[in-house]
């Protein structure tokens, strides 16, 4: 009864926040197969996690030190065809304005051309996590989060920024 | 000229409906729950438990030889054989299972994980290398020395005696020759399966870990 309820629960809290690890998915995989085989090892280490679960962080908190941290170490990767860089500023520019989810895509292109470690603290800042909480996520300080920030901005800036 | 603050709307004012397009319902979670991970603790775990498998049914084919030939040598050799094997492999396989145990630290900020999946990792490689280097020359020396004796208690090699010192010096030497053999073996074999996999954690804790 009290197994069926925790899953019953879990799979409450899976729904609500699902977002979350679709996001981590989006931003680790190209391909729907590896957002799907991400996706499902996400929710399985989740699930094993969330006895354990004592809310002493927030659940978002903890959904994306899981997400994360099973994107980054959990599975061998398949190596990633990425696009050029300056085929990615030149279509980013040109074509956004036409159609936003394009300007998403190429996004995502230029994203792949990070580390694993810069991917996750990109996706934190898109979703506009404050630094302390992108701390409490990759266990460094805030100070430290704000210099890699401003690293990997530089580095966007440059991926962006290149004309062919 | 994309300012990074765009970036950050376009990502807000898209992911949402990209997101909504793969949201899977309740049914698709419970599913979810019974499939197969392929973590590669997982896979390890996974692995250990094929090795284990492999070693009891050969151990199982030994125990079989003296129902087959009916001689009371051939089976007091078999029984310690497999007692001899036995109980070093059992050692071997619990320090590797109670290792893979303890890996479980994904809800660990991301630093904290990664030095204990590598320093786990380290510390189980470490077992699955030496350990198998230390079993080779005793599974060697020991399946010698009892299809020898085997052989000689059922009538074949009569010139033969296997406690001689020249046979087993010959036997050791054998052993120890599988072993050396088994050295870059298993290092390869181990660096191809896992060692890729470690570095690319060491990698991202030492970008995590750097400041300028």
């Amino acid at each position: 009864m009290v197994a069926v309820n925790t899953e019953q629960l879990f799979i409450q809290t899976i729904n609500q926040h699902q977002g979350i690890i679709h996001k981590v998915c989006r931003m680790y995989c190209s391909g729907q197969e590896d957002h799907h085989d991400l996706f499902q090892e996400i929710v399985l280490q989740l699930w094993k996690a969330f006895p354990g679960f004592r809310q002493e962080s927030k659940i978002s908190t903890w959904m994306y030190r899981i997400a994360l941290n099973t994107a980054i170490s959990g599975l061998r990767k398949k190596k990633i065809q990425t696009t050029g860089i300056d085929a990615i500023a030149f279509q980013l520019e040109d074509r956004q304005e036409e159609n936003p989810e394009v300007g998403l895509q190429q996004l995502y292109k230029a994203i792949e051309h990070l580390s694993d470690v810069e991917k996750s603290i990109v996706l934190l800042y898109l979703e506009d996590k404050p630094y302390d909480e992108i701390a409490e996520i990759t266990g460094i300080t805030a100070n430290y989060v704000a210099v890699k920030m401003n690293r990997i901005k530089e580095k966007l800036r440059t991926i962006l920024n290149v004309r062919p | 000229m994309i300012d990074l603050e765009e970036l950050k709307h376009l990502w807000k004012d898209n992911i949402d409906s990209s997101v909504h397009r793969q949201q899977v319902n309740s049914e698709e979670i419970k599913t979810l729950l019974k499939a197969k991970s392929a973590n590669i603790i997982d896979r390890l775990l996974q692995n250990l438990r094929i090795e284990i498998g492999v070693f009891m049914i050969c151990l199982l084919l030994i125990a079989c030889v003296p129902f087959y030939f009916h001689a009371r040598e051939v089976s007091i050799v078999c029984l310690l054989v497999i007692g001899l094997i036995f109980i070093p492999y059992l050692f071997y396989y619990i320090k590797k299972y109670r290792e893979l145990k303890k890996f479980y630290s994904y809800s660990a900020s991301m630093k904290s994980h990664l030095e204990m999946m590598i320093a786990q990792l380290e510390k189980y490689l470490k077992i699955y290398f030496w350990g198998s280097i230390f079993l080779t020359p005793v599974t060697g020396f020991l399946s010698a020395f009892a299809i020898l004796y085997q052989l000689k208690a059922l009538g074949f090699l009569l010139y033969f005696d296997t406690f001689n010192y020249g046979i087993l010096s010959y036997m050791l030497l054998f052993s120890l020759l599988l072993t050396l053999l088994s050295y870059p073996v298993m290092k390869w074999y181990i660096r191809k399966l896992y060692g890729q996999h470690l570095e690319k954690l060491k990698d991202c804790l030492k970008e995590l870990n750097e400041i300028a």
